[in-house]
C-alpha cells in the first residue's frame, strides 16, 4: 500500500514539472511578480513600491512587495542581482546611490551599470534646508556668511559617500566655502539634528522633509534639479541662483542583469499605465511628497552613467 | 483635551473601531507571545490589511497588535526563560527564576499589572504633554546618546555578579558582534567575511532569539528526559496583592518615566528601555543583591519600561514625523497611506485621527490587561507541557520568525551560529545579558560617538559645554565606582572581624 502512494506521489510531481515547463513557454507573465524593496516597512521606498504593485495590471497576476532593508538598500540590491533574469524579481532602487556606493568602494558591483533597468515613476530630489530659526533667509545670505566665519557652518545629513554627501562637497567647492558635513545614521536623526539646534543645515531629499515644511518648521533654500519641484514652487533651484548642482534620486524600478528585452517592454509598458492615472500622481503628490516625473528605461539608463560621471568628480573631494 | 473627547466621541460612533481594537491585540499577543515572531512582525503583516480600512479603523487596528505585541512576550520570558520578544528579554531575568521558585501566576500577574501601569502612565503623558516632551527629545544631540549608552554600558559591573571578569570578555563579545556590517557613519564594510548578506550587520532578532531561545534550549537539552519536579500552580489572582507589591511603589514610577523617555527618543527602542530600568532599579535598590533571584521589583521594572515605551514612541510620531522605534515607523507608513502626514500640522489638519490614536492606545492598555488575566489560566497550562513537544516548535517558530524579517534563510544561520557561540559561553560560565548589552549599546555608542566627534572636528572639549552628556556620564562613572569601594569596605570588614 506504501509503496503505491510512494508510487502515485511521483507520478504526481512528474506532472506537476511537466506543468512547469509548460508554462514557461507561455507568456510573460505567469505567476506573481516580486517587487524588492531595500528598505524599511512603511518608509517612502516602500509605500512607493506598494503603490505602484496595488494599481499595476499585469494580465491577471498580482505583484508582491517584500523588505529586504539594509546598508544603504545593497542587501535588497543584492537580492535582486543574483535573481533569475526572468522579469518575476524586480527591484525599486536608485541608480544614483548605486552610482555612489560603486564610486566610494562600498561595493564592488557596478550594479548601476548592470542591473536593467525598467523606469521610473518619481524623481526625489536633493535639497538644503535650514530651521525655522535660522538666520538664513535665502541662499546667498548662507553662502556669505559662510565665506566670512570659514569651517563654523555643519550641515546634517545621512551617512558618507552617498548622493547627499557627494552633492554637499561640491556644493562647498562651487561655491569656495567650508562646512563641516556630519553624517548622522538615519534621515530622521538628522532631521531631529537640524530642529534641536545641533547642526545648522541639513541636506536630505524632498520627500523628506514635506511633513516638516508643510508645518512650517523648516525653509527650503535650494533644490537641486533642473526645474523647480512642483510642490516647493516658492523654492529656488541652484542652477537660478548660479550653482551647477542637479542631484536626486530616481526611485525607480530595476530587473536584474540580462532580463529579455520583452520582458522589460513589457513591464514599463505597465507601469507606464499607473503612472498616467491621475489618481496616482495626486496620491504621489500630496500623500508621499514625490514630485511625479516619468523616466523609462534608456533615459535611466544615461542618467545612471551621468550620474555616476558627475559623482566621481566629487568623489575626488572625499580624498577617495 | 478636546483630542481626547473627539476620540471617544468617534469610538462611540464608530463601535466597530472596538472590535478592531480588541482583534490587534489578540493577534500581537499571539505574535508577542511565540518566541522568534515579534510586536514589528505582526504590525508589518497586518499593515497591508488596513489599506482596505479607513483612517481610524487602520490606526486602531495597528496600535492594537503594538501593544498586545510588545506586553506578549513576558508570558514565554515569565515561564519558559525565553523572551516572546525582544521586549521582555529583560523580564526573563527575574520572572523566570521566580517562576521556577513556585511563583509562575505571581510573575504573571505581576508582570501584566506592570504592562498596564506603564502602558497607562504612558498614555497619561501622550495626552498632556506630547509636544513639550517631543521638545525635550530634540535637546538630545550625538553626544548625549553617546553618554547614555556608556552608562548603560557601565551596568555590565552590576549584571556579571559571579565573575567580573567573564561578565567584561561577554560585553566584549556583544561589541564586537554590534560592528558586524557596514558601519553607519562612513560606508565601509567591516568583519563581514566576504558575505554581503550580513553588510546590514546581523540581525537583531537572529541574535537575540540565537542567544536566548537556541542557547536556553540547548541548555536544557541536557536535562531533558530527566525527571523534574512540576512547579506547584497557585490560585490565579487578578490584581497583585498587596504583599506581591511591597516595595515597588517607586520601581513602578522609574519604569514608567525611563521607559515613556527612552521611547521618545528615536531609535533606542524597548529592549533598552527595559534594560535601563532595570538597571536603574537595581543601582537605586537598598538590596541589589537579590535582583535576578526572582523578585517582584525586576519584572516591574522591566515590563511597566517595554510598555511605557510603546506610548513615548508615539509622541514623536505624531507630533514631529519622527519614528521612535521600528514598530511606529511602519505605523507612520499606516498613516501617510491614508493621506495623514503625522507632524505638527496633523493636530490642526486631522485632530480627529489624534483622538482616536489617544483613545485607542489607552484602551489597548486596559483590553490588554483583562485579556491577559483572562486566558492566564490557559498561559499556565503551557509548563505542563512537556520541553521535548515544546522545543521543537519553539525552534521552529524562531526559524520562521528569522526568515520572515529579511524574506531570506541566510538569517536563520545567523540564529544557529550565534546560538551555538551563546550555549558555549554559557555553558563555560559566560553570563548571556552582558552580551545583549554590548551588541544593542555598542552601535548607539559608535555611530553618536563618530557623528559627535565629526561635528566636533576631532575636539571633546565640547562636551563640557553639554551638561546632559556631563550628568549621564559622571553618573555612569559613579555606577563603576560606588559598589567597588563597597565591595572593597565589606570584605575588609570581613577579615577584620575574622
Amino acid at each position: 500500500m506504501k509503496k503505491l502512494l510512494a508510487m502515485l506521489l511521483v507520478l504526481a510531481m512528474v506532472f506537476c514539472m511537466a506543468a512547469c515547463g509548460d508554462d514557461a513557454e507561455a507568456e510573460f507573465p505567469t505567476k506573481p511578480i516580486e517587487m524588492i524593496v531595500g528598505y524599511a516597512a512603511g518608509g517612502g521606498t516602500d509605500t512607493l513600491a506598494r503603490t505602484a504593485a496595488q494599481y499595476v495590471e499585469l494580465d491577471g497576476q498580482t505583484m508582491t512587495t517584500s523588505n529586504m532593508e539594509g546598508a544603504n538598500g545593497l542587501i535588497g540590491s543584492m537580492e535582486c542581482y543574483n535573481a533569475d533574469p526572468d522579469g518575476y524579481t524586480l527591484q525599486c532602487a536608485f541608480p544614483e546611490t548605486w552610482g555612489c556606493l560603486y564610486l566610494t568602494e562600498t561595493t564592488d558591483v557596478e550594479l548601476y551599470k548592470e542591473m536593467t533597468p525598467i523606469c521610473s515613476m518619481v524623481y526625489d530630489v536633493n535639497a538644503l534646508v535650514v530651521s525655522k530659526d535660522s538666520p538664513f533667509e535665502t541662499l546667498e545670505d548662507l553662502v556669505k556668511y559662510a565665506k566670512e566665519h570659514p569651517g563654523e557652518i555643519s550641515l546634517a545629513s545621512v551617512a558618507t559617500g552617498n548622493v547627499n554627501h557627494l552633492s554637499s562637497l561640491g556644493f562647498a567647492d562651487i561655491t569656495g566655502i567650508d562646512i563641516t558635513y556630519v553624517p548622522y545614521e538615519s534621515a530622521s536623526k538628522a532631521r531631529v539634528a537640524l530642529l534641536g539646534g545641533h547642526e545648522d543645515l541639513w541636506v536630505c531629499q524632498c520627500s523628506e522633509l514635506k511633513s516638516v515644511y508643510d508645518s512650517g518648521d523648516v525653509r527650503v533654500l535650494a533644490v537641486a534639479s533642473e526645474e523647480r519641484v512642483s510642490f516647493l514652487p516658492d523654492v529656488p533651484t541652484f542652477k537660478e541662483c548660479g550653482y551647477d548642482i542637479v542631484a536626486g534620486l530616481h526611485r525607480a524600478f530595476y530587473a536584474p542583469p540580462e532580463t529579455p528585452d520583452e520582458v522589460v517592454a513589457y513591464l514599463e509598458s505597465a507601469f507606464k499605465a499607473v503612472y498616467d492615472q491621475e489618481e496616482v500622481k495626486s496620491l504621489l503628490r500630496d500623500q508621499l511628497g514625490f514630485d511625479p516625473v516619468w523616466t523609462d528605461g534608456a533615459e535611466l539608463e544615461q542618467i545612471a552613467l551621468s550620474a555616476a560621471d558627475t559623482f566621481s568628480k566629487w568623489a575626488d573631494l572625499m580624498g577617495k | 483635551m478636546t483630542s481626547l473627547l473627539l476620540g471617544f466621541q468617534t469610538f462611540i460612533e464608530e463601535p466597530f473601531l472596538f472590535v478592531l481594537l480588541t482583534l490587534g491585540i489578540f493577534v500581537g499577543m499571539v505574535f508577542g507571545a511565540i518566541p522568534g515572531l515579534t510586536a514589528a512582525l505582526g504590525v508589518s503583516l497586518v499593515l497591508p490589511f488596513t489599506f482596505a480600512m479607513t483612517a481610524h479603523q487602520g490606526v486602531v487596528t495597528l496600535l492594537g497588535v503594538y501593544v498586545g505585541g510588545i506586553s506578549g512576550g513576558l508570558v514565554a520570558a515569565i515561564l519558559l526563560n525565553i523572551p516572546g520578544s525582544p521586549a521582555s528579554l529583560v523580564t526573563c531575568f527575574d520572572g523566570s527564576p521566580m517562576a521556577r521558585n513556585g511563583r509562575p501566576n505571581d510573575a504573571l500577574t505581576l508582570g501584566v499589572f506592570a504592562s498596564l501601569i506603564g502602558g497607562l502612565f504612558s498614555a497619561l503623558m501622550l495626552v498632556l504633554i506630547a509636544p513639550q516632551l517631543a521638545k525635550i527629545a530634540l535637546k538630545f544631540g550625538a553626544w548625549e546618546y553617546f553618554a547614555m549608552g556608556i552608562m548603560g554600558l557601565s551596568v555590565v559591573i552590576s549584571l556579571s555578579s559571579a565573575s567580573k571578569l567573564k561578565g567584561f570578555l561577554s560585553a566584549l563579545v556583544g561589541l564586537l558582534i554590534a560592528t558586524v556590517g557596514i558601519d553607519t557613519v562612513s560606508g565601509v564594510p567591516r568583519m563581514t567575511f566576504g558575505f554581503w548578506q550580513i553588510n546590514a550587520g546581523l540581525d537583531q532578532l537572529a541574535v537575540l532569539m540565537g542567544l536566548f531561545a537556541m542557547g536556553e534550549i540547548l541548555t536544557q537539552l541536557r536535562s531533558l528526559g530527566q525527571e523534574y519536579e512540576a512547579i506547584p500552580v497557585s490560585k490565579v489572582k487578578t490584581f497583585p496583592t498587596k504583599e506581591m507589591l511591597k516595595g515597588t511603589g517607586k520601581i513602578f514610577a522609574i519604569g514608567s518615566i525611563i521607559g515613556t523617555f527612552i521611547g521618545i527618543l528615536p531609535g533606542i527602542g524597548q529592549t533598552t528601555a527595559s534594560l535601563f530600568a532595570y538597571t536603574t532599579s537595581r543601582q537605586t535598590s537598598k538590596h541589589p543583591e537579590k535582583f535576578g533571584t526572582g523578585i517582584p521589583e525586576g519584572i516591574v521594572a522591566s515590563e511597566s519600561a517595554n510598555n511605557a515605551c510603546c506610548g513615548g514612541a508615539i509622541i514623536p510620531m505624531l507630533t514631529m514625523g519622527i519614528p521612535g522605534d521600528l514598530v511606529t515607523s511602519i505605523l507612520l507608513g499606516g498613516l501617510v497611506v491614508h493621506g495623514l502626514q503625522p507632524g505638527p500640522l496633523l493636530f490642526q489638519t486631522s485632530l480627529d485621527v489624534v483622538g482616536v490614536v489617544f483613545v485607542a492606545f489607552f484602551l489597548a492598555n486596559i483590553i490588554m490587561y483583562i485579556m491577559e488575566m483572562g486566558l492566564m489560566k490557559i498561559f499556565i497550562k503551557l509548563l505542563a507541557v512537556p520541553m521535548n513537544l515544546l522545543f521543537p516548535v519553539i525552534l521552529l517558530m524562531c526559524v520562521v520568525g528569522t526568515i520572515t524579517v529579511h524574506n531570506r534563510l541566510f538569517d536563520t544561520w545567523v540564529l544557529l551560529v550565534i546560538g551555538f557561540i551563546g550555549y558555549m559561553l554559557s555553558s563555560n560560565g559566560f553570563p548571556l545579558s552582558p552580551i545583549v548589552l554590548g551588541y544593542i549599546l555598542g552601535g548607539i555608542i559608535e555611530s553618536n560617538f563618530r557623528t559627535a566627534i565629526i561635528a566636533s572636528k576631532g575636539s571633546f572639549s565640547i562636551l563640557f559645554t553639554r551638561p546632559i552628556a556631563m550628568g549621564l556620564l559622571a553618573f555612569a562613572v559613579i555606577m563603576v565606582v560606588v559598589p567597588m569601594i563597597l565591595e572593597k569596605r565589606s570584605k575588609k570588614k570581613i577579615v577584620s572581624e575574622a
